[in-house]
């Protein structure tokens, strides 16, 4: 899997207006990349006191669930989170998860402004940049026991001052049928072009690229990773698909080298990009990651 | 059918922080009051042209299966252009999918044209009940220079005095229409929206936006309760008619919601419905808003 996962800071002492200013300039800086598509509208929440618990949405049959976004949680990562607050024994051997879907709490913020994006055509979802301000202690009462004693416990330092996170999973944008490999490096790179910016005014940035291509910026490395990622997927869907006899719903399947790169062969990623991709390839590659974090900090 | 339409403005020289602070305060002020359903957002709408490829519709990142039309406050930040006649389409004019029926309304008439604000800043409480409008609150600016480079003299004048705008400041309108045509519950519920509703504008007014109101019932300005109901009571009695109207024009269709009172034929006899009896105390509260701000 090829991905970005992201986390912006603000310091806690910046008041609401400063918030605001700084994510509607990274809005308008946002606008001039080469994402899919943009939502115009900001959304500034605040949790209301008397506000019952928001329910669960419907999940429809047949629907695919989106982990990231549904509409009346609002992205997670900024209006809500998880918190796990039970441990388990590894479920498997060797298995490093130590928790269960039930072991976690959901926790809306206090207040968040963000904004949503879809970074390239036929991505699963959208991507929201911004951040939330976060209670500083969570009050709930064990899974165990939901009538026992009110507990607490204090949320995790990434979580203290403003702060978002979101994510943005890129393989299958680079699908023929959305666009190629064009299309994935415009949505990759306009993602890492974001980042750069939101450092440059002054949200402090930690991104954990699956590729590497945060720290090397390296695009021929990245179209690698690509190639790679999508012939391991390619073989795992395959082996579920063969085993199972199931119909598969992964986008990898609609590939027309889906074939090829089931049984190990790479994919063709050498592509004639056009001038603009040229300049985002450009504009991301020559400003190496370390500079930026000096003047980040400079500027804070 | 009593609606309520009101224009927000704020001068243009107000800043877009200045303008977001306002409104958040209206937001929050608005949250004292007992709304069916209170939004916890406010929404920042900024267009941007850049962020729109050739051809393609607004997109809503952030729900699925959301759809353009339905957009909390769309009425707020799109406007419709029209100079009798044929209009030049322009960078800003977007193609949006929800104007597809409306294009379809209109036919082949190309003297209109969508207009979309270059910023909103909106929320939009719920009243409850049936209703037709929005209800939206909130203000917005409107890309009129580039509007006025596109078009000659006289095309602007005429085409500005189609839009929800005057002058070059923050503005924006908004109507609702409180709707009851079953029963006593659906004519209490429909006072009640129209309370909220002019609760809410005082409060903007407040706060110091600049307000512009057309209140159908006149409760905007004399702050009678009986006149409120008395409003209602001959709207009730104008929409027998139209439903009656409407029924023998077309005798196939039998649903109308209004056929199915029990005391439609006293309203066609021109009988004033009672008011309901539980309007005192249920609309107590709101009436400590509206009586207390009118002072």
């Amino acid at each position: 899997m090829i991905g970005l996962f992201y986390n912006l800071k603000l310091p806690e002492s910046l008041d609401f207006a400063g918030v605001f200013q700084r994510v509607n300039e990274l809005f308008d800086y946002c606008c001039s990349l080469r994402f899919a598509s943009i939502d115009p509208r900001l959304e500034h929440y605040r949790k209301l006191p008397e506000k019952e618990p928001v329910p669960k949405p419907k999940e429809a049959e047949g629907q695919p669930l989106y982990f990231f976004l549904s509409p009346e949680r609002g992205p997670l990562g900024i209006v809500t989170t998880h918190i796990q607050v039970r441990e388990h024994e590894p479920l498997m051997p060797g298995e490093s998860r130590t928790y269960r879907d039930d072991d976690k709490i959901s926790v809306r913020s206090l207040e968040a402004y963000y904004f949503s994006l879809l970074p390239g055509a036929g991505g699963i979802m959208g991507s929201s940049f911004g951040v939330a301000k976060w209670p500083e202690v969570l009050a709930y009462k064990h899974p165990d026991d939901p009538d026992g004693p009110t507990l607490t416990k204090e949320l995790p330092d990434h979580l203290s001052g403003w702060s978002g996170g979101g994510a943005f999973i890129a393989a299958d944008c680079a699908n023929p049928k959305h666009g190629g490999v064009a299309n994935f490096l415009s949505a990759y790179l306009s993602m890492i072009a974001a980042f750069d910016a939101a450092r440059e005014l002054g949200f402090e940035v930690s991104v954990s690229d699956t590729s590497g291509f945060w720290d090397e910026r390296d695009v021929d490395a990245l179209l690698e990773t690509l190639g790679t990622s999508l012939v391991e997927e390619a073989k795992a869907v395959g082996r579920l698909k063969d085993e199972t006899g199931a119909i598969i719903c992964n986008d990898i399947v609609t590939r027309p080298d889906f074939e090829h790169l089931e049984s190990g062969r790479l994919p063709n990623l050498r592509e004639v990009w056009d001038e603009d991709l040229a300049r985002l390839i450009e504009l991301t590659t020559d400003r190496p990651n370390q500079d930026w974090r000096s003047s980040a900090g400079g500027q804070a | 059918m009593i609606d309520i339409r009101w224009l927000v403005s704020l001068p243009g020289t107000l800043s877009e922080a200045e303008v977001f602070e306002r409104v958040d305060a209206w937001y929050a002020k608005t949250a004292s009051l007992p709304w069916s359903n209170y939004p916890d957002t406010t929404t920042v709408f900024r267009y941007h042209g850049a962020c729109m490829k050739p051809g393609s519709a607004i997109h809503n990142c952030s729900g699925m299966n959301d759809d353009f039309p339905r957009m909390v406050g769309r009425n707020l930040f799109v406007g419709e252009l029209s100079a009798g006649e044929s209009l030049p389409h322009g960078p800003f004019d977007a193609p949006l999918r929800g104007a597809k029926d409306r294009s379809k309304l209109r036919g082949d008439d190309k003297s209109w044209r969508t207009i979309i604000a270059d910023r909103a800043f909106i929320f939009h409480p719920s009243p409850g009940g049936s209703s037709h409008g929005f209800a939206d609150m909130g203000i917005a600016r409107w890309p009129l220079i580039q509007l006025r480079s596109e078009l000659s003299d006289e095309l602007y004048e005429r085409a500005l005095q189609s839009l929800p705008v005057r002058g070059e400041g923050w503005v924006a309108q908004s109507y609702h229409a409180s709707v009851a045509p079953n029963g006593d519950e659906e004519f209490t519920q429909a006072l009640r929206q129209h309370l909220l509703n002019v609760a809410a504008l005082d409060m903007a007014l407040a706060l110091g936006f600049e307000l512009d109101v057309d209140d159908q019932s006149g409760y905007w300005e004399s702050r009678d309760i009986n006149q409120l109901v008395a409003a209602f009571q001959h709207g009730l009695l104008g929409e027998a008619q139209e439903a009656e109207r409407w029924k023998l024009e077309n005798p196939d269709i039998t649903y109308h919601p209004f056929l199915r009172r029990d005391d439609y034929d006293a309203l066609l006899q021109g009988e004033l419905p009672a008011p309901p009896e539980a309007l005192a105390s249920e609309l107590a509260e709101l009436l400590v808003w509206t009586e207390f701000s009118a002072q």
